[in-house]
């Protein structure tokens, strides 16, 4: 089979990139940056993302077009190229210019009440929204082009790669931290719903099989978890088809409700991603409330996959379980094998992640102190040092300080003209915040604070890679998520579905509420 | 000798249209029957991102099974009806879009009556994919019976 189609869209989706980067890189621009108060955040992204991807498109579709093809693998993965383009040409479109502008209004309308909020912010109208949205409608009004289809389907891939390469932003405290929380949680509410949902489906009278594909969808992860569980259950089409639908729409409900929540209630990045990760039935959507959360940071994200990851390795287990129920319950003679089905429906993505953070772990990326993204080293260049003025300035106020830890820490700072450790950092940093000393002083200890803290250059470069790479897989995945099958939802696994999804959403809620730290 | 079209999912409506179809035809008719496999099934699977080639290849492998055998199950059932009324039976499955297998259908050939069920009443469970009877009737000169959900022979036959 050949699967290339001689289109020119590929050729047009290049040149369109090739022509953003050239606007980008002129004067002429400027003021739609400056307008959409992009041009500090995306300036830089603006002119090499499109330019590297224009080519790409240029003369890839310039051979997409006019070539001629033979079935094999060149073929096969070129195929894929007009939908991945497509799908970043959209994500680049809404981060740089549709997102930006929604902002812009939403600032002109003001405040929400009391909520210190405008409303981009609390509906969490960035761009991991937007983009997904687009996706949806997209595909639910136009289609999916043909000659993009194979590519869109490779955002899954997407997805995959950006979860592998998470593990390596993890430190071992975290993983241990998140980790013993994650199997908590998580443990409790995927038992706990697997068996309201059997509780329940045996209350209603509903078929084995029906309840079996139910209970993996609503208490695992969602779609993947059905569609794990339908042969081992042997569900019926209908009872597929009806379970698979609830999942999405709760899922995307979910996905724009969360965040709106977790922006009311304040909650704090490990909150909202331990409740995500706990509450939405559907792991694609996970990942997409935490960025929706917190488009511009990987911190929600972090939690939240720790939490899905914990989820999908309850998978095997639950399919096992529902497979050896199954045949109980119907007292078949067939015979679970217990292997086959582990191996199978274990999801090798996270040996990947896992393998991640091992070699991250031996510092082969880059020293154990950047992977915070900033880092502490007080080796500097003489001019970083405090002047004699500065020096002066400082210990005329040193009386103005009566704690003994902020006064050696200041101390030590006037002595040696800069910062000497990570905790007289953080010292010095709580003088700032408490505004102890006069506001030129203060400017003085911003500055030897700013003097030895660093960006690492290329933690940055690989987070900005990350959330890249979910954007993709998230719009992606929108374009592949149909009214036609959303509509399917209905009988009762909608009602079953959304008793113990609504359940599970809140109490995951109060929960994370109550017992979970701001931080970790 | 009449040329009869069924089109249906194999749902108890369209089992109401199929006994409606087979009391009409007499012997010597031919009922040309088509099993529409919505075009919805592989957008199901669209938001599995996380299992493994061969857990998607198991799945697909199985929903193809599934709805293979629920063609077969409506397909029997209607051949030995024929069979013993003397209709001559044309059947096929198809999957794609309901109204656009349909369009095809009547294009490619003329009918003499087209049976199609009835939207179910609600409540009762079956896949959300139904043909426009609106659309049908502008656009297609065949007689057409919609038939009522559910009707006597359906009941005889459950």
């Amino acid at each position: 089979m050949i699967y290339c189609r001689n289109t020119p869209a590929l050729l047009v989706l290049g040149i369109l990139m090739l022509g953003i980067a050239a606007l980008a890189s002129t004067e002429y621009f400027n003021p739609i940056l400056v307008y959409l108060g992009t041009a500090e955040d995306y300036g830089r992204e603006l002119q090499t993302l499109p330019l590297c991807f224009g080519l790409i498109g240029l003369f890839s579709g310039l051979w997409v077009w006019l070539g001629k093809h033979v079935q094999g693998n060149l073929d096969y993965y070129l195929a894929a190229l007009p939908g991945v383009m497509l799908i970043l040409f959209i994500a680049m479109t809404i981060r740089w210019f549709v997102a930006p502008e929604v902002a812009v209004l939403s600032q002109q309308l003001g405040k929400v009440g009391q909520t210190d909020k405008y409303i981009h912010d609390l509906l969490g109208l960035n761009y991991i929204v937007l983009g997904i949205l687009a996706g949806i409608i997209t595909v639910n009004i136009f289609g999916v082009p043909q000659w993009a289809r194979h590519g869109v389907r490779l955002s899954r891939l997407g997805l995959k790669t950006g979860v592998i390469l998470l593990g390596a932003l993890y430190s071992l405290a975290e993983l241990q931290q998140l980790g013993r929380l994650s199997i908590l949680l998580i443990g409790s509410f995927v038992l706990g719903s697997v068996g309201l949902v059997l509780w329940l489906s045996k209350r209603m009278k509903v078929s084995h099989s029906m309840a079996g594909v139910l209970s993996a969808g609503v208490g695992v992860c969602g779609v993947s978890a059905t569609v794990a569980a339908a042969p081992v259950v042997k569900a019926k089409s209908i009872e597929i088809a009806y379970t698979i639908g609830t999942i999405l729409i709760w899922g995307v409900a979910c996905m724009f409700v969360f965040p709106v929540i977790g922006n009311l209630l304040n909650m704090s990045y490990v909150q909202f991603g331990a409740w995500a990760g706990t509450g939405i039935l559907n792991s694609a959507q996970v990942a997409g409330a935490a960025l929706a959360f917190q488009p511009d940071g990987i911190e929600t994200l972090k939690v939240a996959e720790i939490f899905n990851i914990t989820r999908v390795l309850f998978l095997p287990v639950i399919v096992l379980w529902l497979a050896i129920w199954y045949v109980r319950q119907e007292e078949a003679k067939a015979q679970v094998n217990v292997g086959r089905v582990v191996i199978e429906k274990f999801p090798l993505f996270v040996i990947g992640f896992i393998l991640m953070f091992a070699l991250s772990s031996t510092g082969i990326f880059a020293p154990a102190k950047h992977y915070k993204g900033k880092y502490f080293d007080n080796d500097i260049a003489t001019e970083l040092l405090l002047g004699q003025r500065e020096q002066d300035a400082l210990r005329a106020e040193m009386n103005k300080i009566n704690r003994v830890d902020q006064k050696a820490a200041l101390q030590r700072l006037i002595a040696n003209a800069k910062i000497m450790s990570e905790e007289d950092d953080a010292v010095i940093r709580g003088i700032v915040n408490a505004a102890l000393l006069s506001a030129d002083n203060n400017d003085i200890l911003k500055k030897a604070h700013k003097n030895v803290r660093h960006t690492s250059k290329k933690i940055k470069a690989f987070r900005e890679w990350i959330t890249w790479l979910f954007a993709f897989g998230l719009v992606g995945l929108g374009m592949q998520i149909t009214v036609g099958a959303m509509k399917q939802a209905g009988g009762q696994p909608a009602v079953i579905g959304g008793i113990v999804g609504l359940a599970k959403a809140v109490l995951s809620l109060v929960i994370v509420l109550v017992f979970v730290e701001q931080k970790i | 000798m009449s040329r009869v079209l069924i089109a249906s999912h194999g749902t108890v409506g369209a089992q109401a249209a199929e006994c409606a179809a087979l009391e009409w035809c007499k012997s010597g008719d031919n009922l040309h029957h088509i099993f529409i496999i919505a075009d919805f099934w592989p957008d199901l699977t669209g938001d599995d991102w996380l299992n493994n080639g061969c857990v998607r290849n198991e799945y697909r492998l199985y929903l193809e099974e599934t709805l293979y055998d629920e063609y077969k199950q409506t397909f029997l059932r209607l051949e030995r009806s024929c069979k013993k009324r003397g209709i001559s039976l044309d059947s096929r499955f198809v999957f794609g879009r309901t109204d656009k297998v349909f369009e095809t259908a009547v294009q490619h050939d003329r009918y003499d009556r087209i049976f199609i069920g009835s939207r179910r009443p609600s409540g009762v469970g079956g896949i959300r994919d139904c043909l426009s009877s609106k659309k049908i009737l502008q656009h297609y000169s065949s007689l057409l019976m919609i038939v009522a959900y559910p009707n006597e022979c359906i009941r005889m036959a459950q």
